[in-house]
C-alpha cells in the first residue's frame, strides 16, 4: 500500500512522490522471474536501491530520491524496458535570499563575517563558494575574500550561512595577512553575486541572481561601548518599546541573542526584540505592561561589531599578551521607569 | 508483498554479508549492540575498529555510532584499485549527478579491505557506501546492529549561541580506535574549546574529556580554539602519544596518560609543516625498522615524517618560526613532500599501500599507491 502521492507518468509506470515533493520510488508492471535494473540514462551502473514485488507490480525505492530534471531507464533482462524522467514538482516554491548581513552598503575594511539567510533549507552537496563570486568593481577582477572551509558554517536547518572573511588575512602580522593582504581594501567597491544556480535541498534553483554591493571604509579599531548607547525609556503601564540605539552597526545575529532586560535584581522580562535593518538599534517590546521600577539591561560581552571587536576587546588583541584590558562576562545599563502619576506631578 | 531477493544481485550481496555475520555473533565487543535504526543525522568521520566494527562520527547529534558491518572475511592480498571518475561512479549508483553529492570521508576495513565512503547528499541525507571488488553497495543505515555514545561536552547548537552554533560540525573532527578506546578530537562547549575525549569501547557511558592547548609557531602564539584536524596514535620509548595535526599546520604531541578527565593539557609542538594549509588525513607505515607517517593536505602535497626524527626532536617549539619553504613558514621536524597533490581522502589500504582519492582534471580518481 502506498500512502504517498502518486503521479501517472506513462502507462504502467508511476512515480511515487512523498509529501515534501521528493520522488522516492518508481512502480511498473513486472514479474518474479525477470531481472530489473534502473539506470541514469546513458550510465553503465545501476542505481542502488530496493526492489519489491507487489502482485504484478515492481516497486523500486532508490537509496536517495530520484533527482529533478534527470532521465532514467528501466532494463528488463538486460533490455530497455521503460523510461521515465523526474519533472519539477508542481507548485514548486523557489528559494529566496531573504537577508544578507550586514545590511549596510558601507562596511569597515576589517569586516569579519557575513550572514546569508535563505527562505528554504539549501543544498548540502556542493561547496557554497561555487555559487558565490566576488568582483572588485574597480579592477573588474574576481577575488577570493571568503574563507573556504571543509565544514561550512550553516545552522542546523541549513537556512542560515555564515561566511568569514579570512581572519588570518584580517589580523595584522599573521602569515596569510602578510602573504595575501586583507580580503577587502578601503575605498574599493565589491560586488557579491549569489548565482541563480544555487539550489535548495530539493534541487530547486534560487528565484533569481542576488547581488550585494559593499563599499569599503576605514578599519574599525574600537570596541563597541555600551556607555555610548542611547535609550528611549517607555512609560509605565504601556507596552511601548524600549529602544536601544547603538552608536554603530553590530553583528546582527549576536545582537539578537546577547541582550536581556531585568526588573530589580534578577526578574527577567520576557518579550520580543526587533533589530533595525542596519543593526544600529534594537526595540524590546515586553509581553506584559511595563511597571515602575529599576531595570537593568544585561549585555553579554561576546557581542561584536562588524569587525569582530567585542565589548571586552578588539579582534586584533593578542590574547596571550599580558592583559591590559578589563574583561567581564556582561555589561550592564541601568534605567528607571517612574510612576506615570509622579511624572505628571 | 514479497521481496524478489533471488533475482537481484544487490540483495544477494546482503545475503552474503548476513552469512559473514556469524563470525562475530558471539563477540564480546558486540554483545550489547542493538538492532534497528540508529537515526544517524550526519556522517563526517569514519574509522574502523576491530572485527569489522565501523565507528561513525555524527557531529550533528554529537554521537559516535559503532556499526557492526559484519564485513569481516579477511583478505590478505587485496586487488589493485584504479578507478577514474570515481565521483561519477558514486553519483550514478545513487541515480544522480556529481553536483548532488559530496564524499565526506573514506575508510578501509582493515580485515576485508572493502572501502567505505560517507556521502552527503543534496538534502543532507547521509549515505554509507561500500566498494567491494570494484562494485559499490549500499550499507543500510535503517536496520543495523549498533551501539552509540553521546559526547559529554560538544560545542553547542542551541539557538542561545546562534552566532556560533554553525561550528557544531566540528564537534567530531577526527576519531580513532586504539587499545579498547575510541579517541575523539573536536570542539567542545568549554572555554578552551579544542578538546579530546577517550571513550572506552564497548561503550559504558564513561568518557574522559580534556581540553587542549598548543603553541602555534607559524602564528607565534598559544592557541586553544582550533580543533585537531587529524591525528594518529604512536608509541615513543614505551609511552603512548597522540600525534595531532592542526590547520596551518602545527604537528603536536600529547602524552595519552596526561589526558585525564577534566584536565587542560598543553601539547609539545614538534613541527610546523607550512602555513596556509590544512591537514586532511594521517596514516603510518612501517618501512623496514622505521615507522613513517604520511599526512595529506589541502594546499600542499602528501608529506612524509619519520618517527625517528620526531623522537630526536627533544625540545618544544615555543618561538615563532621565520624560515620559509615555498613561501610557507616551516620549522621543527622536517617533512618530505611526496609527488601526490590534491589528495582529498587517504587511508591505509594494506601494509604497503595507501588508498588515495585524488582530484584530477575536475574529477576524483581512486587508486592505491605505495607511498
Amino acid at each position: 500500500m502506498l500512502s504517498c502521492q502518486e503521479r501517472l507518468v506513462e502507462s504502467q509506470l508511476r512515480i511515487d512522490y512523498n509529501q515534501t515533493g521528493f520522488a522516492i520510488a518508481v512502480l511498473f508492471s513486472g514479474d518474479f522471474e525477470s531481472q530489473y535494473q534502473i539506470k541514469l540514462k546513458g550510465k553503465k551502473s545501476s542505481v542502488l536501491g530496493e526492489f519489491i514485488l507487489n502482485r504484478d507490480e515492481i516497486i523500486f525505492t532508490p537509496i536517495i530520491p530520484f533527482s529533478v530534471g534527470e532521465n532514467y531507464e528501466v532494463f528488463k533482462n538486460g533490455k530497455l524496458y521503460k523510461e521515465f524522467s523526474i519533472s519539477k514538482p508542481e507548485n514548486q516554491i523557489q528559494p529566496k535570499v531573504i537577508a544578507i548581513h550586514p545590511y549596510n552598503d558601507t562596511v569597515p575594511e576589517n569586516l569579519l563575517k557575513m550572514y546569508f539567510v535563505f527562505s528554504k533549507p539549501m543544498q548540502q552537496s556542493q561547496p557554497i563558494l561555487n555559487f558565490i563570486t566576488v568582483t572588485n568593481c574597480l579592477t573588474n577582477k574576481t577575488e577570493d575574500i571568503f574563507l573556504s572551509l571543509e565544514n561550512e558554517l550553516w545552522n542546523t536547518d541549513h537556512t542560515e550561512l555564515t561566511l568569514w572573511l579570512d581572519p588570518g588575512r584580517i589580523k595584522q602580522g599573521l602569515i596569510p595577512n602578510e602573504k595575501l593582504g586583507i580580503p577587502i581594501k578601503k575605498d574599493n567597491i565589491y560586488e557579491i553575486k549569489i548565482s541563480k544556480k544555487l539550489t535548495d535541498a530539493e534541487g530547486v534553483e534560487l528565484d533569481k541572481e542576488y547581488i550585494k554591493k559593499i563599499i569599503v571604509s576605514e578599519r574599525d579599531t574600537k570596541s563597541p561601548s555600551v556607555n555610548n548607547w542611547k535609550l528611549t525609556i517607555p512609560q509605565e503601564r504601556t507596552k511601548a518599546p524600549l529602544k536601544i540605539v547603538f552608536n554603530e552597526s553590530l553583528d546582527a545575529f549576536l545582537a539578537q541573542e546577547t541582550i536581556q532586560v531585568f526588573l530589580d535584581e534578577n526578574k527577567l522580562i520576557k518579550g520580543e526584540f526587533k533589530l533595525s535593518k542596519k543593526a544600529t538599534s534594537i526595540l524590546f517590546v515586553p509581553n506584559v505592561l511595563w511597571k515602575k521600577g529599576r531595570y537593568k539591561i544585561v549585555i553579554e560581552s561576546r557581542l561584536e561589531d562588524l569587525s569582530g571587536n567585542n565589548l571586552n576587546r578588539l579582534f586584533e588583541t593578542d590574547l596571550q599578551a599580558k592583559q591590559s584590558y578589563r574583561t567581564s562576562k556582561t555589561k550592564v545599563i541601568e534605567f528607571v521607569i517612574q510612576s506615570s502619576f509622579s511624572l505628571k506631578n | 508483498m514479497k521481496k524478489i531477493i533471488c533475482t537481484f544481485s544487490l540483495l544477494v550481496a546482503i545475503l552474503v554479508t548476513v552469512a559473514a555475520a556469524n563470525k562475530t555473533e558471539n563477540s564480546s565487543l558486540t554483545e550489547n549492540f542493538i538492532t534497528g535504526n540508529p537515526n544517524i543525522k550526519s556522517i563526517y568521520r569514519l574509522s574502523f575498529g576491530p572485527e569489522g566494527i565501523l565507528f561513525i562520527g555524527d557531529s550533528d547529534s554529537a554521537t559516535i555510532f559503532a556499526l557492526d558491518t559484519k564485513d569481516n572475511i579477511a583478505k590478505n592480498k587485496p586487488e589493485n584499485i584504479a578507478l577514474d571518475s570515481f565521483d561519477e561512479k558514486i553519483a550514478s549508483a545513487l541515480g544522480t549527478t556529481v553536483k548532488n553529492i559530496n564524499i565526506t570521508d573514506m575508510s578501509v576495513n582493515p580485515i576485508s579491505k572493502n572501502v567505505y565512503f560517507s556521502i552527503q547528499t543534496k538534502n543532507g541525507t547521509p549515505v554509507l557506501l561500500r566498494l567491494t571488488n570494484g562494485k559499490l553497495e549500499n550499507v543500510s543505515l535503517n536496520n543495523v546492529s549498533y551501539a552509540k555514545t553521546t559526547l559529554t561536552n560538544p560545542i553547542s547548537k542551541s539557538p542561545k549561541t546562534k552566532g556560533y552554533y554553525a561550528h557544531r560540525r566540528w564537534a567530531i573532527s577526527d576519531m580513532k580506535y586504539y587499545n579498547g578506546k575510541v579517541f575523539v578530537s573536536g570542539l567542545s562547549n568549554k572555554e578552551f574549546s579544542s578538546s579530546f575525549s577517550s571513550i572506552p569501547f564497548p561503550f559504558n557511558n564513561k568518557q574522559d574529556f580534556s581540553t587542549l592547548e598548543i603553541y602555534h609557531a607559524a602564528h607565534g602564539r598559544y592557541e586553544t580554539n582550533a580543533p585537531i584536524e587529524t591525528f594518529d596514535i604512536t608509541t615513543i620509548k614505551g609511552k603512548e602519544f597522540i600525534l595531532a595535526s592542526y590547520t596551518c599546520t602545527p604537528l603536536v604531541l600529547f602524552p595519552i596518560d596526561k589526558l585525564e578527565n577534566g584536565k587542560h593539557i598543553k601539547g609539545r609542538t614538534v613541527s610546523e609543516l607550512g602555513s596556509g594549509n590544512a591537514p586532511i588525513d594521517i596514516i603510518s607505515f612501517k618501512k623496514g625498522k622505521e615507522l613513517k607517517f604520511f599526512l595529506s593536505n589541502t594546499d600542499t602535497p602528501v608529506k612524509r615524517i619519520n618517527l625517528s626524527d620526531i623522537i630526536d626532536f627533544k625540545g618544544s617549539m615555543t618561538k615563532p618560526v621565520v624560515t620559509r619553504e615555498l613561501g610557507r613558514k616551516v620549522g621543527g621536524v622536517k617533512a618530505v613532500n611526496l609527488p601526490y597533490v590534491n589528495v582529498e581522502q587517504m587511508d591505509k589500504y594494506d601494509d604497503n599501500n595507501a588508498l588515495l582519492l585524488i582530484r584530477s582534471e575536475g574529477h576524483l580518481s581512486l587508486q592505491n599507491r605505495s607511498l
